[in-house]
């Protein structure tokens, strides 16, 4: 006992006066000075370990957050369908509006193919959108300008514009063989191509 | 007897302690259509150097600081890590033969145990460090592999961040007061 204290002892002699006595938390745990592996240095105070309420949050925060991921995953794929989707409508409605009032003999032979897309696309747009506005959002993010922001924006326009498309898609169908309903097919044209254009918008911004 | 023993034994490691002052650190992750760097700045670190040319470090950041200038995606980030359970990104370790204050720039390796989403990984991560302010400036650069650190990449229209991710430092020290 006598020769490991002088031992103890003469190490610490041997080494230089110290420039400064590091806090008690900056100390080393059990290690012998100069020999502390990587993992053993712990300089700053430790975290409080979280209490049983704080673990529970958490549980709950992380289902939230797994909820989450896989709507927004599904969010994607929808958003990519929507896209595809909307593009099939745009295509058969200037088909279809040329076959009408282009000189394309008023045969008729696009409208199914339009309102059939076009029924599919907002439901699909709907969906879409559902998963995005429900999914759990747990965890605080600050409102500001960003590729978010910006693919938020567009989809609302997007919205409005499938709204508007609804409405004016009935009004116009129900205006057959009035002069009136050139009007009507060409207002639903400009919106059916913004709606289509903000939805490419809000898609392509995210890939920035 | 036992009671010197034991003062002896548990006497503080000799030292000057430094400060972290500022600094960033700085994940860049790599996706087929972008690139996305995420900073912190609101960093906490110490780093103890000893008379005999040893110095420990440790620096971490709240995951919740990172910003990639993106709300949605560092909220991501944070799912990605599972930042309920694991608040922090860490990085800790000992480097030798490097005696503060500095004479001039030097190159040393930091034997460093890495801490993200809860796993922690050993590695030698090779540091720069030069004279600054009155301490020592710190920047450093190594990569990670996120399925190592068990991350759940995230992915943009279904493909996936690569596994590869770099983690920077740029680093100030001051001495302690």
């Amino acid at each position: 006992m006598i020769a490991l204290l002088g031992a103890l002892v003469l190490s610490m002699q041997g080494t230089p006066p110290p420039a400064e006595t590091p806090p008690a938390e900056a100390r080393p745990q059990g290690t012998e000075q100069g020999q502390v592996q990587p993992g053993d240095v712990e300089l700053l105070p430790k975290a409080a370990a979280p209490d049983l309420e704080a673990v529970a949050r958490q549980q709950q925060i992380e289902g939230q957050l797994q909820t989450r991921r896989k709507m927004l995953q599904l969010h994607q794929v929808g958003g990519m369908l929507t896209l595809a989707s909307l593009g099939a409508t745009v295509i058969f409605g200037q088909l279809n509006y040329i076959d009408k009032y282009g000189g394309g003999g008023d045969t008729g032979q696009w409208e199914n193919w339009h309102r059939f897309s076009a029924y599919t696309s907002a439901a699909i747009f709907a969906g879409t959108a559902a998963l995005a506005i429900f999914a759990p959002s747990p965890l605080e993010k600050p409102m500001r300008l960003d590729t978010v922001m910006l693919h938020r924006i567009s989809m609302g326009i997007a919205t409005a514009g499938m709204v508007t498309q609804i409405i004016l898609g009935i009004v116009t169908a129900s205006k057959g063989g009035e002069v009136s309903q050139r009007d009507f097919a060409l207002a639903h044209q400009i919106v059916g191509y913004t709606t289509f254009a903000a939805t490419a918008v809000g898609f392509a911004v995210l890939t920035f | 007897m036992l009671a010197l023993v034991a003062f002896l034994l548990c006497a503080p490691p000799v030292g000057q302690l430094y400060e972290l002052r500022q600094g960033t650190l700085t994940y860049t992750v790599v996706h087929k259509l972008h690139e996305v760097r995420g900073t912190s700045r609101q960093l906490e670190g110490r780093a103890l150097a000893q008379p005999d040319g040893n110095v420990r470090v440790q620096v971490r950041a709240k995951v919740a600081s990172f910003d990639s200038g993106n709300s949605n995606r560092d909220a991501h980030m944070r799912e990605a890590t599972h930042d309920a359970a694991h608040p922090y990104a860490e990085v800790k370790g000992t480097m030798s033969g490097v005696r503060l204050p500095l004479n001039g720039p030097q190159d040393a390796t930091l034997r460093a145990v890495v801490e993200l989403n809860g796993e922690k990984q050993s590695r030698d991560v090779p540091v720069k460090l030069e004279p600054a302010n009155g301490g020592v400036r710190v920047t450093f650069s190594f990569p990670i592999s996120l399925d190592g650190f068990k991350v759940e990449r995230p992915e943009l229209l279904l493909i996936k961040v690569d596994d590869k991710a770099m983690i920077a430092g740029d680093l100030q020290f001051g001495a302690s007061k």
